[in-house]
């Protein structure tokens, strides 16, 4: 039988459509409430989701995130204040379409670019996912090898100021993962005696510590804002906007095939493709100048390019287990705890559950629109929920979902701990989403690894021996030296002068 | 509160040369090369690498980047007991729990935070149970995750 009849059911009954629908609205909540970024309301799902089958498990991630990075554009409008990350690029531009009294077309652009862009990216991936994953099958440890150096590396260079900071943190996330009985010997590293470490530091509290529990410890310390203001009733979203996507369609085109090809690179996500995109749209824009004064195209770009973002950071997860951005990287945590390990033989034996996946992320998109509607109408009574308040919920949610993973307070020690080391790295510059994806990646890194050393026999040109792992290689180690020979050069013209 | 680069490279250095201490007795597995000191001895070697090119650039920076400097809240006690609070209520959380049981410690968790940053003892306290109280439904009545009862479980059964 066709895979995708097989799908269908799978996605299309009650207890997949009724998770969804939740996880919209606590998507909306979470994305709409500064502070509170997509990656949290992945993080906070996490531990409702490990109860459940992978296809609902994934429906309500896709659906929370997809939400909740178009919700973010909601206080970005409203009060300038970015509900998440992927809305910074553009929060200031769109506040100051508020101010001209263009809130309504401000939002409804940026609702109706983030379907566009996150079926785009969408259709990206169901096109593009299977046939890579052809290739994929024909990988070994060599090619894996590669493929999870250059991933972590671009991690490292794309999502921080500082290339050197990027990378302790890295190794910071790779050292805890080799925590626990490792896979050559079988013998215990670095478990203090505990025997709670045996099997490692677990994932899904240590995910919860970085990035809800070190939120949460920064907002304790952060000024406390502004109380909101007084904010009208929105109702003419969707007037006018067929001018503005007939006048800047190419922008949407733009926007969704960078913010699908930012998604796709490891460890950039919605909040670097707005980013670029916004910059871009402004560098090609036949009036620049209106750029910042509350003008739509850049809206249209960045607002289309962050939801795109989302979807394409599914392609590296789904084809190679190589995690796309922070978001992916915490569902493949969640699928290998699950003992489901994505890869390409995904593809081959269970197709329906990947065509189910497919079939979620159209549908995420499809509801965006009017539950995003809704979201915006009920903008008002969602701002004003004060921050004294959903701090302690998220701390309380946190606690229990991760206890609730083992059943055991040993979770909730290492959620903790992770939080304060989340915490004091932010503070001093170091980003977390590497230590995340080292995390994750860390034991697929060492086992392609060590096994690729046993079967090369220490022989280190045989990591380059076949055609796809020496470009792969070759990438990799570019990429790494790249900097010093840029130094270098720099130097040497320099003195030349 | 933030440290000098040079400051964290030398915590790095020293983490590493623990860690790679603790390789040395690692198992070797016989007729074999590569054992489960390798991986770790080259991330020992990473923090090593990135501690002193951290210390270098802390060196550089000195002028600008004081020892640790420590801007509003690291000075403000009212921020730290907020810092406190919530790293007191998880340890709470943790050591009580079990006897004092979810709810009780959910509630007082949730409660003292909630006064701290607001400050209204009576919506506070009702807001606290309605959460605590939510947040058992949903994963002790529909996940089934054994929350314990503690000394309400004499009241319950």
């Amino acid at each position: 039988m066709d895979p995708f009849l097989q799908a269908l059911p799978l996605v299309f009954n009650l207890e997949v459509l009724g998770t969804m629908a939740i996880a919209a609205i606590f998507g909306l909540v979470v994305g709409s409430v500064p502070g509170l970024t997509a990656t949290m309301a992945t993080a906070l799902l996490v531990p409702l989701t490990f109860f459940m089958d992978p296809v609902p498990a994934i429906a309500s991630m896709v659906t929370a995130t997809a939400m909740a990075i178009f919700a973010g554009d909601i206080p970005g409008a409203l009060l300038r204040v970015p509900g998440t990350p992927a809305s910074a690029a553009y929060a200031s531009e769109a506040f100051a379409m508020t101010r001209k009294g263009l809130a309504e077309r401000a939002l409804g652009t940026s609702l109706v670019g983030s379907a566009i862009g996150g079926m785009f990216g969408t259709v990206v991936l169901v096109l593009s996912a299977p046939q890579l994953a052809e290739v994929a099958l024909q990988f070994t440890q060599f090619e894996y090898f590669w493929l999870a150096c250059l991933g972590l590396t671009c991690a490292v260079f794309v999502s921080t100021a500082s290339p050197l900071k990027g990378a302790i943190s890295l190794i910071i996330g790779l050292f805890i993962a080799t925590v626990g009985i490792d896979i050559t010997a079988g013998y215990p590293r670095y478990t203090l005696g505990i025997p709670d470490l045996l099997g490692g530091v677990a994932f899904i509290p240590a995910m919860i510590g970085m990035f809800a529990i070190a939120e949460i410890l920064r907002n304790m310390v952060a000024a406390p804002s502004e109380a909101p203001p007084k904010l009208s009733r929105l109702m003419q979203l969707f007037s006018g906007l067929g001018g503005v996507f007939r006048r800047y369609w190419r922008g949407v085109v733009r926007g969704s095939v960078l913010g699908t090809a930012v998604g796709i690179l490891p460890g950039a996500g919605g909040d670097i493709a707005a980013w670029v995109a916004y910059a871009l749209s402004k560098k090609l824009s036949k009036e620049p100048e209106k750029f910042g004064t509350g003008h739509v195209e850049g809206i249209v770009d960045a607002g289309s390019a962050n939801n795109a973002a989302l979807s394409g950071a599914w392609v590296p997860a789904l084809v190679f287990g190589i995690p796309g951005d922070s978001i992916t990287a915490i569902v493949i945590g969640v699928l290998y705890v699950k003992g489901m390990n994505p890869g390409p033989t995904v593809f081959i034996h269970s197709p329906e559950l990947i065509y189910g996946v497919f079939i979620t992320f159209f549908l995420a998109n499809v509801v965006l629109i009017p539950f995003g509607f809704a979201a915006i109408g009920l903008a008002r009574h969602i701002l004003r929920i004060p921050r004294g308040i959903i701090w302690p919920i998220v701390l309380l949610f946190s606690t229990v979902g991760a206890y609730a993973i083992d059943n055991s307070l040993f979770g909730v020690v290492i959620m903790l701990v992770m939080g304060i080391l989340a915490f004091v790295m932010e503070e001093n510059g170091f980003p977390v989403a590497p230590a995340i994806l080292g995390l994750v990646l860390g034991p697929m890194l060492e086992g392609n690894f060590m096994t690729a050393m046993i079967k090369a026999d220490g022989e280190l040109l045989a990591f380059f021996e076949r055609p796809i792992a020496a470009v792969l290689g070759v990438i990799t180690l570019s990429v790494w030296f790249m900097p010093l020979v840029m130094k270098v050069w720099r130097s040497r013209s320099a003195d030349a002068r | 509160m933030r440290f000098n680069d040079a400051i964290l490279g030398i915590v790095l250095i020293g983490f590493a040369a623990l860690a790679a201490a603790g390789t040395l007795d690692f198992p070797r597995v016989p007729g074999q090369d590569y054992g489960s000191a390798l991986f770790p001895r080259l991330l020992c070697a990473g923090f090593a690498i990135g501690g002193l090119m951290l210390i270098l650039s802390g060196w550089r920076n000195r002028a600008t980047q004081p020892l640790l400097d420590t801007d509003d809240w690291a000075r403000s006690p009212a921020h730290l007991l907020t810092l406190a609070l919530a790293v007191g209520g998880i340890l709470f959380y943790i050591l009580v729990s079990d006897w004092l049981g979810f709810i009780p410690t959910a509630f007082l968790v949730v409660f003292t935070l909630m006064l701290r940053l607001r400050g209204r003892w009576i919506s506070s306290a009702v807001i606290a149970a309605a959460v605590t109280l939510a947040i058992h439904q949903i994963f002790y009545g529909l996940l089934l995750v054994p929350l314990p009862w503690g000394v309400l479980e004499s009241v319950v059964y």
